[in-house]
């Protein structure tokens, strides 16, 4: 018998099998979250112009609807010291208006590796395997410049699908899909990390995103839209 | 921000690479571009400048300075590498401003001076970037802000006093902006105001007012260049609905070395197309930057990196960044010396590390100003530098080491801080306990108030209250020193360290890690090699959350449901958003019922697209009640007709067992049907509880995907006999001669009758372009019935 799943639900179930091979657990946090963990302790402090980069949906006891998954990151590490290996995918939101490429809800993949030795190569090495082993192939990860206040560095993650079975559409070409870097010390002392002894990578990127890349959906809000339609293809 | 490759090229002699080429460079080591366009004989570069480069790179110096490190050509023209201008003072003009909302403020009187439209360059200049040109005299101003950065302002002299104050404004003060509109002023923001009546002449750092205007006939200007307080321009700018190219700037910070380069340079300008002599100038506030210094060990930049860089690498990345630097071999001895130096310097409670030092300190500021020196970041109060430092016994101390130690709590201190990041001030109380900005939640007991360097033979060196001045005296006898907390060493005192001088209006280097990123970008992220993690570091902690959600899942989907997902934020819920897209959308889901009704009802209209009835779906997904959220279940079943409500009945009940089963409770646990057709759980019990890990689940691998219709679809029926035959080689058949307009076929019948099958099928067309006739359609048919028939199988 056929069965239908979600194509987030599959995705999901690629990126946790995946990310367990490498030793990253699954973490979650609240979806209505509070300053400290959504904004603050990430360095972004409150009136500071990074904090326009995120649009907020804010509730009325000064709450908000995490924009991204990354107080998941804090909250972990209030919990656990290092060696830490989490991966986060969980729905956030921003107030913006939606079009085919934008949702004001989404899922977010995000990662988190904390030790004394991680570094900004193993960041790379981290993506190219799990966009290999997601999309299937062998795949090329590039970074660029970037200004995130929870990473310094900061960077674009870039991926290129090299292999000849990659999607004619997507083979060879460059694709935006994260945000990333090595983790602000000062997220890890806000998290009760010691950032002289410990530092990380951490990454967030969209789910939807990369959905819509590896499967040809061209529309982000037919995820959340409550139309069986889309689970109904995704079959085996 | 819009950046000319012409303006770009007037920074250097030699010809620039290509504006392509250009735009790469930048790409992969700076800044992401927007676009490049050809605009008359010039090329226009959109360069998306993020907040932190925004305080030197807001302007075609900054992006020329970039270039020279990316493509390693030299800058010929740096309009800040001479020293700080030296102008006239006047007493014509009288300054006087509240530093905490303006630290520094300067403005220069100018005198005969012809307002007329712009000479042609200028003008194209400025239109080339997207400004509109005014005069001569505004348009002077803005373009020192695009060629250096520092926002100016010009105000006409004669419709003014010869004094200019800057206050906050008065609540509900009105003032008509440029161009005439009326704003009204809280005391959150702050003026620019006639120093003679207190009439408001601008919006700080947002806009100028309309009443000193530069016109056609103005003769005097006032030329303003200042730093205003970023977090209040901001506010204002976001509160006013007035983000203006200067409060851009502003509220990203500005160096207050800036505004004199700003002021010197725009005097020049418009001496030479407005005509006009500067009389002089007046300044209120400091201008005085202290040197910030940052150092990293190759060691360092490398840990991050994941590169195997070596120092002579590493130091001339430092010199293609135009950043001076040294190296200190012995940072221990090297602090030593350094703050001896300070010997008999005054004593000043709360002193600024980056005003005062080296001419005043504090006990605290002089430990990390003098660490600095030698590269070794500290922080900045007394209980996060005891933190912050390695506690060693008395007797391990060295000279270099720190001697902490704590006054009578009794006597508890203001110690009024300013916050780097927002310059927010914030009022603590010596002696302190906690952490304040090193380490969320550390303590030490019974406080610590005082530190000092230790100088060996039971001497210290330290910035003393007592004795008002850097002193040494021996710690046993010292009265700062009665009740010591600890000895304690800096992290990496004996490792060698490259000692960068800050350029004062790089404000975004502050952390060596911001070094280490201009290090990396610089080498080139593309010269970093992927490493894999090593194994073995972490074992698998299995979530509870997850666990449950794809024990539902799992459950749910073998039973033939399909997953949606709904939005959490519907038309209604216990709570409502301060701040909502549409009405719609105002409100945190309580519940995953409304939006399954609502899915039961599209989504059947669809059946026959989706395998036909029974329609069974379900979601999972957080709720929120007005104090807390938890994870929910909705099971939806739709059918009609003959029995459709006991099918309805049997196949909720069956959902339950098989959940009941999954989670190993009884069936009264699974929730309750809350009204026809729709079941709904609440799991959280389910996350708070059990163990173990993840079950086993199917996922997709390739799919033909094709998106939903908005055309109508038609449904076909066709049944027929076979003798031996499958039913996938039949919906082989089918599909293979009903083409691409088949939108779904789904088995709906079978029976067996002596050595013969009957299989009836439910076909669907659909095209995702128009809406199909029902002649295309019978074509079709009749195409399948042929196939089927030429296969010698029987239609019914």
């Amino acid at each position: 018998m056929a069965l239908y799943i979600h194509p987030l639900t599959s995705a999901i179930r690629d990126m946790v099998a995946i990310f367990s091979d490498m030793g990253f657990s699954v973490a979650d946090g609240p979806e209505r979250e509070d300053e400290w963990h959504n904004f603050t302790a990430l360095n972004v402090p409150q009136d500071h112009p990074a904090r326009d980069m995120q649009d907020t949906f804010w509730l009325p006891d000064g709450k908000v609807l995490r924009t991204h998954t990354s107080p998941v990151q804090v909250r972990f590490m209030e919990t656990h010291q290092p060696p830490i290996r989490i991966i986060v995918p969980g729905k956030a939101f921003r107030n913006e208006a939606t079009d085919m490429t934008h949702e004001a809800q989404f899922y977010q993949l995000e990662g988190l590796a904390v030790d004394t030795d991680v570094t900004l190569a193993h960041l790379k090495g981290t993506l190219q395997r799990f966009f290999g082993a997601f999309f299937g192939g062998t795949v090329e990860v590039r970074l660029r410049p970037s200004f995130f206040g929870f990473t310094e560095p900061s960077v674009e993650v870039d991926m290129r699908l090299t292999s000849e079975s990659a999607p004619p559409k997507l083979k060879d070409r460059w694709i935006e899909v994260m945000g990333a870097g090595m983790v602000h010390p000062k997220v890890l002392s806000n998290s009760g990390v010691d950032p002289r002894r410990f530092q990380g990578f951490a990454f967030g990127g969209g789910i939807e995103r990369l959905c819509m890349l590896r499967w040809g959906i061209d529309d982000i809000r037919l995820f959340h839209s409550g139309d069986a339609r889309l689970t109904r293809q995704f079959t085996v | 921000m819009m950046v000319s490759y012409q303006w770009l090229q007037t920074f250097f002699d030699g010809k620039l690479p290509s504006p392509e080429k250009i735009a790469e460079a930048l790409t992969f080591g700076a800044f992401e571009i927007e676009t490049v366009e050809e605009k008359n004989d010039d090329t226009i570069i959109d360069v998306k400048v993020l907040p932190d480069r925004a305080c030197y790179a807001l302007s075609h110096r900054g992006i020329a300075k970039e270039i020279a490190t990316l493509c390693d050509v030299p800058i010929m023209r740096d309009p800040l590498a001479k020293s700080r201008p030296e102008m006239l003072f006047t007493d014509r003009i009288h300054v006087a401003t509240d530093e905490k909302r303006c630290a520094y403020y300067s403005a220069a009187l100018i005198e005969n001076v012809s307002v007329a439209p712009s000479p042609d360059w200028l003008r194209k200049q400025l239109e080339a970037i997207g400004q509109r040109s005014i005069n001569n005299v505004v348009d002077a101003t803005n373009y020192v802000m695009n060629e250096i950065g520092t926002p100016l302002h010009a105000f006409d002299a004669e419709k003014m006093g010869n004094g200019i104050v800057v206050r906050p404004a008065h609540e509900g003060e009105r003032i008509t902006i440029l161009g005439g509109e009326e704003k009204v002023l809280t005391e959150a923001m702050t003026v620019i105001a006639d120093g003679t009546n207190d009439v408001p002449l601008a919006i700080a750092g947002v806009k100028g007012g309309a009443r000193a205007e530069v016109t056609n006939t103005t003769t005097r200007v006032v030329l303003e260049a200042a730093t205003f307080h970023p977090t209040v321009t901001r506010k204002t700018a976001q509160v006013l609905n007035l983000r203006t190219d200067a409060s851009k700037r502003f509220e990203n910070g500005v160096s207050a070395a800036l505004p004199l380069y700003g002021l010197e340079a725009c005097a020049t300008l418009i001496a030479d197309i407005a005509g006009g002599k500067l009389a002089g100038i007046a300044e209120a506030g400091s201008a005085h930057v202290v040197a910030y210094k940052l150092g990293v060990s190759v060691a360092e930049v490398n840990r991050l990196l994941g590169t195997a860089l070596n120092e002579k690498e590493v130091r001339a990345i430092l010199t293609r960044l135009g950043l001076s630097h040294e190296k200190v071999e012995n940072p221990r001895e090297r602090l030593l010396e350094i703050a001896k130096e300070q010997l008999g310097k005054p004593y000043k409670y709360g002193a600024s590390v980056s005003k005062d030092a080296p001419d005043r300190f504090d006990c605290s500021s002089f430990i990390s100003w003098s660490a600095a020196q030698v590269g070794i970041s500290m922080p900045r109060m007394v209980i996060d530098q005891c933190l912050f430092t390695e506690t060693i016994a008395a007797s391990a101390a060295l000279p270099g080491d720190l001697i902490f130690a704590v006054s009578d709590p009794l006597k508890r201190k203001p110690f009024v801080f300013t916050k780097h990041e927002t310059g927010e001030e914030v009022t603590h109380f010596n002696p302190m306990e906690e952490s304040q900005e090193f380490m969320k939640g550390a303590r030490i007991e019974g406080g610590v108030s005082h530190d000092g360097i230790y100088l060996g033979d039971g001497l210290v060196l330290h910035a003393s209250s007592q004795k008002g001045e850097v002193i040494i005296e021996n710690y046993e006898t010292s009265g700062s020193f009665q009740h010591i907390v600890s000895f304690n060493r800096f992290f990496a005192v004996n490792q060698e360290r490259l000692v960068v001088t800050v350029p004062p209006e790089r404000l975004d280097l502050r952390i060596p890690q911001d070094l280490v990123e201009e290090i990396g970008r610089v080498h080139g992220y593309e010269h970093i090699a992927p490493t894999t993690l090593p194994s073995g570091r972490t074992t698998i902690i299995f979530n509870q959350r997850h666990r449950v959600m794809e024990t539902v899942r799992k459950t749910l989907e073998e039973l033939g449901y399909m997953e949606i997902m709904t939005y959490a934020l519907i038309g209604e819920g216990e709570v409502t958003l301060a701040n909502s897209l549409a009405p719609e959308r105002a409100h945190l889901r309580a519940s995953l019922v409304p939006a399954m009704q609502e899915a039961l009802d599209k989504n059947y209209t669809n059946a026959p697209l989706l395998g036909g009835e029974p329609l069974k779906l379900f979601e999972i997904g957080t709720v929120f009640t007005h104090d807390s959220e938890f994870l929910s279940l909705a099971l939806g079943v739709r059918a009609v007709g003959k029995r459709g409500e006991e099918k309805i009945k049997a196949l909720l009940q069956e959902a339950r067992s098989a959940l009941a089963l999954s989670f190993g409770v009884h069936e009264s646990d699974i929730g309750a049907e809350v009204k026809n057709g729709i079941l709904t759980c609440d799991l959280s019990s389910y996350v708070d509880s059990g163990v173990g890990g993840y079950p086993e689940t199917a996922r997709v691998q390739e799919v033909q995907y094709r998106p939903p219709s908005v055309f109508p679809f038609v449904l076909r029926d066709v049944a027929l006999w076979v003798t031996a035959a499958s039913a996938d080689e039949v919906a082989e058949v089918i599909r293979g001669a009903a083409g691409t307009l088949l939108a779904s076929l789904e088995l709906f019948d079978t029976f067996a009758k002596n050595e013969k099958t009957s299989f009836a099928y439910h076909l669907v067309f659909q095209s995702n372009e128009r809406t199909l006739s029902d002649n295309e359609v019978s074509e079709q048919m009749t195409r399948v019935e042929s196939a089927l028939k030429a296969k010698g199988w029987e239609i019914r």
